[in-house]
């Protein structure tokens, strides 16, 4: 058997507090967001870690965050009543352009519209594919299946460009890159396009937005446990630092 | 000075207990963890010695890394996520890692880019037929572990009883090496939207460390009074 020291001892917890830390950042985050259209709570993943990853042994040296997992589940869809907000009831994203032309994916459907016209997110990234509503255009609104209807002077209906939204294999895989959007990665897999309503697309519903699926109370659970855990991780290393300060007292004599 | 050396031992193995403790306290909030446990009948031989009764030597590090794995359930807790699924029973899941099929109670899974069901760490988790893929759609599964999609049934989940529980070994990651059994789960259940988590029991814990730091503060007591003693005793001699 290995001999154990002390310092071994300290690492340990001292990884119990690392881990706490971590899962109390995510939460924290979760909790900020609770406002936040459209807003997946994520989750700290703890696993345990052996001594030496290389060669296995049965000593666990501790914890640590395996990763953290991005959690799609429905929010509440709460009518706002303005023409501009899209919710999505069902599994697909908007598709926006980036500044640098990449497409990224969101499901905060709080849109609006540039001088020009242009159907954009807040943030000013434009719909994909492109979506305008002329300014002559007296009102306008989207059907259900996507397409965007425009009112001209005349009063007739007519069809300006048909949203489409995009579904992953693995949406938890998707890479965040702030502000409540998100890229394609390995691990989601590529995006397959669809119409809004589409089997697997979801469906979508104007004058209405999503809302976060965070839950307060169970934040506050887990918060508790992890500041608990963290002030126990805290407890060890002083226990840890109490042996060690009474070894040296025998070489110290 | 024979007390010099059992008093050195008992420290030793305290500092023993006290990593096995603390590597559980660390894992109290970990799904699917499974305690090392303590050999309380050890300890209290410990303490036996620690009175001055070494009809029994110690040996060195008692026996912690061989101390049986404690595979009790852990308590279950919902998540409300598809792809959470918690086992109760003496079953575990099987996972394809590199280095071979390995046992877990971590039901923390999801999917990769194919679609495939993976653990947290992009391991396949085993059905009956091998690795799982899953077709778009509604995923339910049923406690005796049949995964469907939208009502079609897709797949059953590989659910393997440990044959020698004195043979576990910890591999990381939530995983366990063990001859193991896929024939019969026996009374195993399956349970969507739930997790399993660490049957760490932190109140049991924490007395345990305390308990254990006392005994080593003890023993290094007994070690500064046997040194006083051989120090006084040798100036003594000095004296006549």
């Amino acid at each position: 058997m290995d001999v154990i020291s002390a310092m071994q001892v300290l690492r340990v917890g001292a990884s119990a507090m690392a881990a706490q830390e971590r899962a109390v950042d995510v939460i924290s985050n979760n909790i900020a967001n609770v406002n936040t259209a459209a807003f997946g709570r994520s989750r700290v993943e703890f696993k345990e870690v052996l001594q030496a990853q290389t060669e296995p042994s049965s000593d666990t040296a501790g914890v640590e965050v395996g990763g953290i997992r991005h959690i799609w589940k429905q929010g509440v869809v709460r009518s706002t009543g303005r023409n501009l907000d899209l919710a999505i009831q069902g599994d697909g994203f908007f598709q926006v352009r980036l500044p640098d032309g990449r497409t990224a994916y969101t499901r905060d459907g709080t849109f609006q519209r540039s001088a020009d016209g242009a159907l954009s997110t807040a943030d000013g990234y434009l719909l994909v594919p492109p979506l305008t509503v002329p300014e002559k255009a007296s009102d306008f609104h989207f059907n259900p299946d996507g397409s965007l209807m425009v009112r001209d002077d005349a009063g007739n209906w007519t069809v300006a460009g048909t949203l489409q939204l995009a579904v992953f294999n693995n949406p938890e895989g998707l890479e965040h890159i702030g502000h409540g959007v998100y890229l394609a990665s390995t691990d989601s897999g590529n995006a397959t396009v669809l119409a809004p309503g589409q089997p697997g697309s979801g469906q979508l519903v104007a004058g209405a937005l999503e809302d976060s699926s965070v839950e307060l109370s169970q934040e506050m659970v887990d918060l508790i446990a992890a500041q608990r855990l963290y002030s126990l991780g805290v407890k060890v290393v002083q226990t840890a630092d109490d042996m060690q300060a009474l070894a040296n007292q025998l070489a110290g004599r | 000075m024979r007390g010099i050396y059992t008093s050195t031992s008992l420290m030793l193995s305290a500092l023993d207990y006290q990593a096995l403790v603390t590597k559980n306290m660390a894992n109290a909030n970990t799904t699917g963890y499974k305690a090392d446990r303590l050999r309380l009948t050890d300890f209290e031989h410990m303490l036996l010695d620690l009175n001055g009764n070494d009809t029994d030597p110690l040996g060195l590090g008692v026996a912690a890394e061989n101390a049986p794995i404690d595979l009790s359930q852990g308590p279950i807790k919902q998540t409300e996520r598809d792809l959470d699924l918690a086992l109760t029973g003496r079953a575990f899941f099987l996972v394809q890692t590199p280095q071979g099929v390995r046992l877990t109670r971590d039901g923390s899974f999801g999917l990769d880019a194919n679609r495939q069901l993976v653990t947290s760490e992009g391991y396949p988790v085993l059905g009956q037929n091998g690795p799982v893929t899953l077709p778009a759609g509604e995923i339910s599964i049923t406690e005796d572990g049949r995964i469907s999609v939208n009502g079609n049934a897709v797949a059953q989940l590989s659910l393997a009883v440990i044959t020698d529980e004195g043979n576990v070994r910890r591999v990381g990651e939530n995983l366990f090496d063990a001859p193991y059994s896929a024939a019969n789960p026996g009374d195993a259940q399956v349970h969507q939207g739930y997790l399993e988590g660490s049957n760490v029991d932190i109140a049991a814990e924490t007395s345990k460390m305390m308990a254990v730091f006392r005994t080593y503060e003890a023993a290094q007591r007994v070690i500064l009074m046997q040194a006083q003693t051989v120090d006084s005793a040798a100036a003594d001699v000095g004296r006549v």
